[in-house]
Formats: structure tokens, sequence, C-alpha cells
């Protein structure tokens, strides 16, 4: 696989991307094509069970029984949720690390090591799952003790995260060797947005540690007791922190891609900087909100989780959400690329398949999955969401719609720029995004619509009969009926990636270079405004993204004030 | 205000034709990719306006002027992708041609929307059909709820005695142990005794269940009790 590139490096293992303009070691590409690719096969795995978990739970088809439905979702959440993503944000570590910054992977050999632990990890994962009988539990992604899983699944956990902690230590010796050698000099900003993904996500992945091997030790019986509120707290730091890595590697892919294909420039670096600063500091306390219906935490640490420190972690968003199109409309009207108030853009490449994902992406993580996110991670809002379908909801229109696309977009220039192949399948791969993205957002809005408006339990393989109950989900088969066919587009539009992907590596021509715009700048657009004749990003109007943020905005304090109307109304207050 | 900007009222007439003029060229885009974010764009806005209308509805039923809105969703929905996807790239088209098609081609947008405006105020007002949603007559229209508490308590010679708080609702009880059925009670209000000894082992505890059936044989709740954890009485 990792001769299926068609460049050639230089004798010191080097060449010149002709289109970024990036120094690439061959080091650094070999193994982001092996993480990459390994993440495209996760998906194409985690996506073949989504079949099977949507038409179990769009009752009509009703495909699974109760018994076996667990454990498909389970091997549905690890593959999109954790391999797709973890594989993929090794990949995104080394090309914002040993790419961005033009130098050699440090320690080659320490990454494949992690690369094989993670593998590993990711194969005993799947065995225990596939192969557990009573009294063990598929363990979903939670694995809530006291409930036993197989020790075999543990045990792979643990692997897989120690594999991911090592695959992330090369990355860190680069920025380590970066900054000995210019200990004055800022890093790129992509390289710096790396870098603090790489902080987010050793937090989560010792988190992870720390909560798996007792976990393990507990299961295999040298540990006779493990606390069910201490596994709670300590799973989150993992269970919520895995997907804040996907946010900070999202985003800064967003910078990227941008920037790339679309011409963006930085409209601001520090505000830009001290945005990611604020992710590194909050966004993990964004996993309080999964302990709000526990007993045991207390009413101060429910507070401080949910009110203040989620303020942090929602500026840092705002600024990003403002910053990347500013950055765009910027860059695109010191091109010339479209006047008035919106040409930059619509003569934006939108026919260019990792553009557009990379806006898709960005417009449905931000309308879909991020308000969602603030208005469920509050302590009063959180009871009205807690525990149904509305929660899966949420975290597929972040996952599976804003970090997905994001990954997918990337994706497609992994093709290009490291395999050095063009795209087959034409009009297919110009589609797909476009198809994909408006699958998977009916998808995650069906489930919201399902979860919130009717209370339809999540994890559950069939509501529509509960004995005994007066709960009657019958008005909600219609939204389900949506979801299920929403469903499928989505499952086809995520099967059509993968077959333009390997269609790509295995029959695609040389890529010859081409891009929609003129070649960007391998900073990041960073020194755009450094030289004589160069006018300083802010001069250029933003009107265009002020109109769009504050229709962001709007949207936001509608769907806002409509959630508080609702949880009002679930209790009358006085007599 | 600067002098290059005019007066006050000036600025506000230059900022509203600005608007005023972004917003068509929004309206009349035409790219392929533009026209499917525009269609798909107004099916997330239809879907937000008609379920929100409803639900709004649901909790204040006497706000009847929400079912404008809810039409207005609803019908988005379905005409929204329509008017982007179909109608003005082939009003555009037409428009470069002669004769009747010229005069279609600039009158077909505004036509549409007029029609669509029309069915808004008509199902508006007269709200039918799946574009009503009554989230809150689940509750109301649904059976009684059966949840009667469960109550047992052991005795020094190993017999388990267990009652049930309310028998409204309930046929008959079957009591299971391991897949072999040790009671079945037809009696209301349902006090029946069961042996610990006949109790089996499921994964690695001794444990019962308790079956509360209707006339018809159909499940209404299911209680599991391990015997551990019955105190003494």
């Amino acid at each position: 696989m990792l001769d299926l590139a068609t460049y050639d490096y230089d004798d010191d293992g080097f060449r010149t991307c002709g289109v970024t303009g990036l120094r690439i070691h061959k080091s650094a590409e070999d193994m982001v094509k092996l993480f990459g690719v390994t993440s495209i096969v996760a998906l194409a795995v985690g996506g073949a069970f989504a079949l099977f978990v949507a038409m179990t739970r769009w009752e009509v088809i009703g495909l699974l029984p109760p018994g076996d439905f667990y454990q498909y979702l389970t091997i549905h959440a690890w593959y999109l949720l954790i391999f797709w993503m973890v594989f993929m944000e090794i990949a995104i570590l080394y090309v914002g690390g040993p790419f961005v910054l033009g130098r050699r992977l440090p320690l080659k050999r320490v990454s494949g090591a992690g690369y094989g632990l993670m593998v590993l990890g990711a194969a005993i994962i799947t065995w225990g799952t596939w192969t557990q009988e009573l009294p063990n539990q598929a363990p979903l992604l939670t694995s809530y003790v006291p409930l036993k899983s197989p020790t075999s699944f543990y045990l792979g956990v643990d692997v897989f995260l120690l594999g991911a902690v090592v695959a992330a230590v090369p990355f860190l010796a680069s920025i380590w060797q970066e900054k000995r050698e210019t200990p004055n000099q800022a890093l790129p900003l992509i390289a710096f947005g790396a870098f603090i993904t790489s902080i987010v996500a050793l937090e989560a992945l010792v988190g992870g540690l720390i909560t798996y091997v007792p976990t393990l030790l507990w299961r295999a019986g040298f540990l006779e007791h493990l606390d069910a509120a201490w596994y709670r707290q300590m799973y989150w730091i993992i269970g919520h922190g895995s997907q804040q890595i996907n946010l900070l590697a999202m985003i800064t892919i967003w910078y990227f891609l941008t920037h790339v294909l679309g011409g963006a420039e930085v409209a601001s670096e520090k505000v830009s900087r001290t945005a990611f600063v604020l992710y590194l500091f909050f966004i993990n306390l964004g996993a309080a909100h999964h302990l709000m219906s526990d007993p045991a935490v207390s009413t101060g640490w429910r507070m401080w989780n949910t009110s203040y420190a989620a303020y942090g972690a929602v500026i840092a968003s705002m600024i990003h959400a403002f910053a990347i199109p500013a950055g765009l409309e910027v860059g695109r009207r010191r091109k010339n690329k479209g006047g008035g108030t919106f040409g930059w853009l619509w003569s934006a490449p939108w026919k260019d398949p990792g553009f557009s994902a990379t806006i898709l992406s960005i417009i449905l993580f931000g309308f879909l999955g991020g308000t969602t996110g603030v208005m469920m991670g509050q302590m009063q809002l959180n009871m009205t969401w807690h525990n149904t379908l509305a929660t899966p909801g949420h975290f597929h229109a972040t996952v599976a719609t804003g970090t997905t696309l994001a990954f997918m977009g990337l994706g497609y220039y992994v093709l290009r720029l490291v395999f050095g192949r063009d795209w087959i399948g034409g009009i297919l791969a110009t589609i797909q995004p476009f198809l994909y993205a408006g699958a998977m957002g009916l998808v995650c809005l069906m489930m919201m619509y399902l979860g919130l408006l009717f209370g339809v339990p999540r994890r559950h393989p069939s509501v529509m009969d509960i004995p005994g109950s007066a709960f009657d989900f019958a008005p909600s088969k219609p939204f389900f009926a949506v979801f299920g066919i929403a469903a499928l587009l989505a499952i086809l539009g995520g099967a059509l990636f993968v077959v333009v992907a390997v269609g790509t590596l295995l029959f695609g021509s040389e890529y010859d270079g081409t891009l929609p715009e003129e070649t960007p700048l391998p900073d990041g657009g960073a020194s755009a405004t450094d030289g004589p004749d160069s006018k300083a990003a802010h001069a250029f109007s933003m009107r265009g993204t002020f109109i769009l943020t504050m229709v962001f905005f709007l949207t936001f304090v509608v769907l806002y004030a409509l959630n508080w109307y609702l949880l009002s109304q679930v209790w009358t207050i006085g007599p | 205000m600067s002098t290059e900007s005019g007066s006050p009222s000036q600025f506000v007439r230059s900022g509203v034709a600005s608007a005023w003029n972004a917003l068509r060229t929004v309206y009349y885009a035409n790219s392929v990719s533009w026209r499917i974010l525009k269609a798909g764009a107004l099916v997330f806005l239809g879907f937000f306006v008609w379920a929100g209308s409803n639900i709004l509805h649901s909790v204040q039923p006497g706000w009847n002027f929400l079912t404008y809105p809810m039409a207005y969703g609803f019908l988005l929905i379905l005409y929204g992708p329509i008017h982007h996807v179909v109608v003005i790239p082939l009003a555009l088209r037409w428009r470069r041609a002669s004769g009747v098609r010229q005069s279609i081609g600039k009158r077909m947008p505004n036509g549409g929307l007029a029609l669509f405006l029309l069915a808004v105020l008509l199902l508006g007002t007269f709200p039918a059909g799946p574009m009503a949603i009554d989230f809150a007559s689940a509750l109301e229209e649904s059976g009684v709820d059966v949840a009667p508490d469960m109550h047992c308590v052991k005795s020094e010679g190993g017999t388990i005695h267990c009652h049930l708080s309310d028998s409204a609702g309930v046929d008959h009880v079957v009591v299971e142990s391991g897949g072999t059925e040790l009671v079945t009670d037809a009696d209301p209000p349902f006090e029946f005794d069961i042996e610990e000894s006949n109790v089996q082992t499921v994964l690695g505890e001794r444990k019962f269940t308790v079956r509360l059936l209707d006339e018809d044989g159909g499940l209404v709740r299911r209680y599991t009790r391990r015997t551990a954890m019955i105190s003494e009485g």
C-alpha cells in the first residue's frame, strides 16, 4: 500500500508538494498513508453496521432481534466513534506536525509500534464483542461497571489506547525538535492547532488508561470491587474526551483545507490561537453533562462544569465559527474572487468534494451539532435530553456530519496530495459530500425530534410496544420513516466515499497538481499580510461572514428559547 | 456619520438596498451546487418551523395562529427544493428564449411563490392530515399505566412470600426461575409463596422472575428478584 504513491523523493527523502508548497519527508508520508487508509477501512466496517442499527430502530423493518442489537451497536460505535476517528487523527497529527514543519517523522519505529498496538487493540475489541456470551454483556461504548463485558474487551481497549498514546509520541517529538531549533518562532497555526489537539488527546487517552486498566483488573478478578460512580466519572474523560479530539482535529482541518482549497487566509492569528488555548482549558469539562443525572456529583461541580467552564469552550467555538469563514472571505476578496456580499462564497470551488465536504462540515456542525451540544450540556436543559434519542442525534451531528465530513474532505486530498492519484468517479465524487451531508443531517434532525419531541429513548431496539406502559410512541412513526430512509441514503453516501477512495487508490490516474485556486502558501496564509504591498486582513470587508454569523446566532437564540420554553412546560411551578 | 455616507436615512436606504440585492443574488444563484445547498437549507428550515410550531401548539393549544407557520414549514419541506432545483433554473433558461416561454419564464418564480403562499394560507386555515401533530395526545389517549409495586419477604424456613400493591389491570401472574415455572396465580390480589430451594442459580445468582399478564396473555410488567436481596420478615 505504501508503494501506491506516484511521487519521487530526493536523496534526503524529501519532496516538495506542488500544490501546498510543503516540504514532505517520506517517513511522515508513509505513516500518514498507513493511518489514513486504516481509518477508511474502519469507516467502511462501521458504516456497514450502521445499516443494521438504523434498520432495527426503524421498526417497520426491525432487522435485528433484541439480543443482537446491542452487539451490532457496539461494533458500529467503536468503529465509527473511535477507530475511524483516532486512526485519522494520528494521520492529522503527522500532517500538522512533520508535514507543516517540513521535518522527517522522528521515531518512525515508535509510530509503527503505535500503529501495530492500535490495530491489535481494535482486533481484540472486535473479537471480544463479537464472541461475547452471557454472563458478559455487549459493552457498547460506555461499558458501565458493574455490568460485565468480556475480559478480552477491556484488554483490547487498554492496548488500543496505549497504541494511540505511543503513536502520538513521534508528533510530540517533532514539535520538541522544532522548538529546540527555533525557540523564538511561533508554530504555524495548523501545527499549533495539531499541538493543542495532541494535548487534549493525551488527556483523554491517559484518562482512558486510568479508567480501563483497573477495570480490566476487576474483570479479570484481581480487584474485587470497582465503584460504579468512580467508573462513570473517570470513563467520561475518555468517553467524551475522545470526541473533543475530533473537534480540535476537525477545526484544524477547517483552517487547513479552506486555505488550501478555497484560498482562505487567517483573519487574526492571535484570536484563532487564543480560541485553541481556551479549548485546551475548557473543552474537556464539557464531558460533565453525561453525569447530570447521576447522584454522586455535587451541585457546585455541576454548575461549574456546565455553566462557567462551558462558556470558555463555547466562546472558543464562536471565535472559530467567525474566524474560518472570515478568513475565507478575506482571502477570496484579496484575490478578487467575487464581489458583492456573497460573491466570494459562490465563486468558491463547490465542485471540488474536498472543499464542499469541508464547508458542509462547518455548516452542519455549527447549526446541528454545536447548538445542540451547548443546549444539552446545560444542567437544566440536559433533563429533557438525557438518555433520549436526541442525544445520539446530537453526537451524530457533531461526529457523523461535522467531523466525518471534514475527515472525508481531508481524505480526498490525502489521495491527491499524498498518494498522488486523482479521484475516479467524476460526478460521483462531486455529489458524494452533498448526498452524505444532506441525508446524514436529516438523520440527525429526526433523531433529535424523536428524542426531544416524543421522548423516544436511545439504545432500545424497539419502543413501539412497551408492555403495560402509558407511553405510546405511535405518533412518532412518520419521523421514524424519514429517519430510516435518510439513514439508507446516508449509508449510501458514506459507501460512495469508500468506493471513490479505494477505487482511486487502485485505479486512479496520476494527479497533475491542478487546483481550482492558485497555489496556497505553506504557512496557512499567515504571511499574506507580510509583503510591503499587502493589505492587512482586517482591512477587507467581512460583511458576508457577519451576515452569516448573525443568521447563525438568530437560529441559536430561537432554538435556545424554544428548549427553555419546553423545559418550563414539563413541570408547573406554584399552586 | 461621515459626510461620504450621506444622511442617516440614506445610510439606512443603501443598507436595505444592499441587503435586498444580496438576497436576490442568493435567490437566483443557479449553479448545481448552490441549487442543492439552497434546497437542502429549505428542507431543514421547513422541518424546523413545522416541528417547532407543532410542539408549541401542543403545549399552547389556544395559539391557533401557529397553524400558519406549521403550514409554511410543512409545505416548505415539499416545495422549497422544487422551487430552487426546478422552477428557478427553468425560469432562467426560458427567459433567454422568446415568445410565450420568455413571458412564462419571467413570471414563473413569482407565480410559484404566490401559489405556495396561497397553499400556506389554505392549509393554515384548514389544518389537516400529517401537517398537524398533537404531541400531547399520546399520553392522554393511551391505556392505563399498570405499575404496581411488588413486595417480597423471606421467612426463616426459606419460604418467600410476595404480594402486589395493586392488582388492577392484571389477569394472572407467572413466576419462573431458570426457565422453570414455579407458580401461576390467577386470583387477585395475587399473593403467592415460593420455596427458596426451588429458585435456580442464573448467571451466578439465585433469582426468579415474576411476569404480570393481562387477560390476553400479553405482558404487562416483569420483575426480577434476587433471593440474596430479599429481606427476612
